[in-house]
């Protein structure tokens, strides 16, 4: 019963009763269409020889003095069935598609009415009228199927192709937004304000902020280039993100990295770490009157799978943030709930249901982003 | 009649990381040698209070700050009896500096540099002249600030713990009636359900951190000293052109209304 429903709930009846295409096209996607319109002229002398092939099998065996007439009245009808063709591939819709069912179909009955009036005294030449009936028939049947056939393969076509191509701009702007999102401004400008200041009063404090600058920006930059990169590559990054951050805070922010040598070979999509990272000296330490500690921990299970843990010691979550789907954020959560999101985004790219990302509470106080991907079965 | 004619205008500076604040001051000593620095707040919180203990004309504030954000700072100022002129200082990348460009409020970017910065104290410098209003009390910005307010304000308050010899007593905000510190203890009054006489307790927190944690709008700070809860306050009355006390519902307490925050109570 079950089943007999689902078969169902699937038909298209537009579609099972040859009624015409199912999908509709808004003008906007009818305007990104509009290059995929031009008919290449393989095509075209592929259906003009088709029409003429068609039209001389219609009159093979005729009499001589009809064939000529019917052959030149045959030809006329194949190219205006190939002109509506032509409508049909550039747009088709229901519209079009039922023009043409008409205009395959109408001949006939007019040669048909025509017949029984012409023959209402010539009962000899019936059985050749029933024979030109019967061709147009058939030649009327063969030029709606092949219209119908085109309209719907032609609308489906351009509905996979709308997909694809939405799919793709999809893929391209969660790139875009990764590589201007990972590299904060914001963080670069601050540190270079710290910077200026400690060049002008050359204090000592420069040199090791520039030299973990530079470090950061190489161990950053060739980052997003690569599908998967080991926990070891991204915790050197890390690091130095954490040394400029401490340089700046002084002694606001204490941080630690423990990542087990087995952990440490694994890999993730490429800035996962330093995201978790920098949430949690976001909104752990900086928010914090006195500051706060950002530990990393990676540890590989007897079972092969991997845990990572980035926990800080500050405020924990907004109580109005669920652990799982962040989505509407205020203002300054929006931009690390971004972060949030590309991150579990990459994740399923790559491991699928194999990974979780999950942030809570810690009893002790603070947040806990606690990384999971369990081994391939 | 205007004070940089007579005295050097004051300035507050705050910034939570130290070099970007020393830069600032450094510049600031450059460009404007005659101003006088009355505070470098090394957080939010601070600069609230530096900004009531010296009640500057000109404030620097950092937006991204811990504690109480520059903006927070900034609409808080705005609602006292001397708001400041405020210069926000920004990172390049921030998300408020587009609606800073729209609502011709005044800011400078991190690094600070002078060209910029010279701009900026030319600004205020014709409008502490023409002693105009600063731009941060106009409704239009009011409403912008309060659109740029952090997510930090929507956290839900946690409760007071106080010792009350061994035992910790835990006190939901909304029980408090008033909070009044000194140098060292913050004195909590609180509703006791069941009690006939209201509770008190100490704490350790300091009364500007508490008013990071709590509701500005649940939460009226009357003095600098005294934090209240609205939903107690019964009347305000106005002694002499310099003093006003509050009287608190069904309690014979009166506390006292400093002159920065009389305008809260002015009726309508």
């Amino acid at each position: 019963m079950n089943r007999l429903r689902n078969f169902f709930r699937q038909l298209d009846w537009r579609v099972a009763l040859m009624l015409g295409p199912r999908h509709r096209f808004s003008p906007e996607q009818w305007r990104r269409l509009a290059p995929l319109v031009e008919i290449s002229p393989n095509v075209k002398v592929a259906a003009v020889i088709n029409a003429l092939l068609l039209s001389l099998m219609l009159v093979w065996g005729l009499p001589d003095e009809l064939m000529l007439w019917v052959y030149a009245v045959t030809l006329l009808f194949s190219l205006a069935v190939l002109g509506l063709g032509v409508a049909v591939w550039r747009r088709p819709t229901m519209k079009r598609l039922y023009l043409a069912y008409g205009i395959s179909i109408f001949p006939l009955g007019v040669i048909t009415g025509m017949a029984k009036v012409l023959l209402r005294d010539r009962p000899d030449l019936v059985p050749l009228a029933h024979e030109l009936l019967l061709r147009g028939a058939a030649f009327a049947f063969i030029a709606a199927m092949s219209i119908w056939v085109l309209a719907m393969w032609r609308n489906e076509f351009l509905a996979d192709w709308l997909h694809d191509e939405d799919e793709r701009a999809q893929k391209l702007e969660l790139a875009r937004r990764l590589s201007s999102a990972q590299i904060q401004p914001h963080f670069l400008f601050n540190s270079l304000a710290s910077l200026q200041h400690w060049v002008n009063t050359q204090d000592e404090r420069a040199a090791p902020l520039l030299a973990s600058l530079t470090a950061y920006l190489r161990a950053t930059l060739p980052l997003f280039d690569r599908q998967l990169l080991s926990i070891g590559e991204e915790a050197e990054a890390v690091g130095r993100y954490l040394e400029v951050m401490q340089a700046r805070l002084g002694g606001r922010l204490r941080f630690s990295l423990a990542l087990d040598p087995l952990a440490a070979q694994q890999s993730l999509p490429p800035g996962v770490l330093l995201t978790l990272v920098e949430n949690a000296v976001e909104h752990g330490v900086q928010t914090q009157l006195s500051g706060g500690e950002v530990r990393l921990q990676a540890s590989l299970g007897a079972d092969g799978s991997l845990c990572v843990q980035v926990l800080d010691d500050g405020p924990g979550l907004p109580p109005d943030m669920p652990p799982e789907a962040p989505q509407a954020q205020p203002l300054s959560h929006a931009q690390s709930s971004l972060g949030l999101q590309n991150t579990r985004l990459r994740l399923q790219q790559a491991f699928g249901a194999r990974a979780s990302l999950c942030l809570s509470n810690r009893a002790e106080g603070g947040c806990q982003a606690e990384l999971l991907v369990r081994p391939q079965a | 009649m205007s004070p940089s004619q007579t005295t050097p205008v004051r300035a507050l500076i705050a910034d939570d990381e130290e070099g970007p604040r020393e830069q600032l001051r450094a510049a600031l000593q450059r460009l404007w040698p005659e101003l006088d620095i009355v505070a470098a707040s090394e957080h939010g919180v601070d600069a609230w209070d530096d900004f009531l203990a010296h009640e500057p004309e000109l404030c620097f504030l950092d937006i991204r700050m811990p504690g109480l954000s520059g903006i927070e700072v900034a609409r808080r100022m705005a609602a006292t009896a001397t708001p400041p002129q405020v210069v926000f200082v920004t990172a390049f990348g921030d998300h408020a500096v587009s609606a800073f460009d729209a609502g011709a409020v005044d800011y400078v970017m991190k690094p600070v540099d002078d060209a910029r910065l010279g701009q900026a104290i030319a600004r205020v410098k014709s409008r502490l002249q023409s002693a105009q209003p600063s731009p941060v009390p106009g409704p239009d910005l009011q409403s912008l600030l309060k659109q740029l307010l952090p997510a930090a304000t929507a956290h839900k308050p946690r409760p007071i713990q106080a010792s009350l010899g061994r035992e910790i007593k835990l006190i939901a905000p909304e029980d408090v009636i008033y909070f009044e510190s000194d140098n060292r203890y913050t004195r909590v009054v609180y509703r006791e359900p069941g009690a006939a006489k209201d509770g008190e307790a100490l704490i350790r927190t300091p009364l500007k951190e508490l008013l990071a944690q709590l509701d500005a709008e649940e939460f009226w700070q009357v003095h600098r000293s005294v934090l209240v809860n609205s939903r107690c306050i019964a009347s305000a009355l106005r002694i002499d052109e310099s003093s006003m006390v509050i009287s608190l519902r069904g309690r014979d307490t009166q506390l006292p209304v400093s002159r920065q925050f009389q305008s809260l109570f002015k009726g309508q």
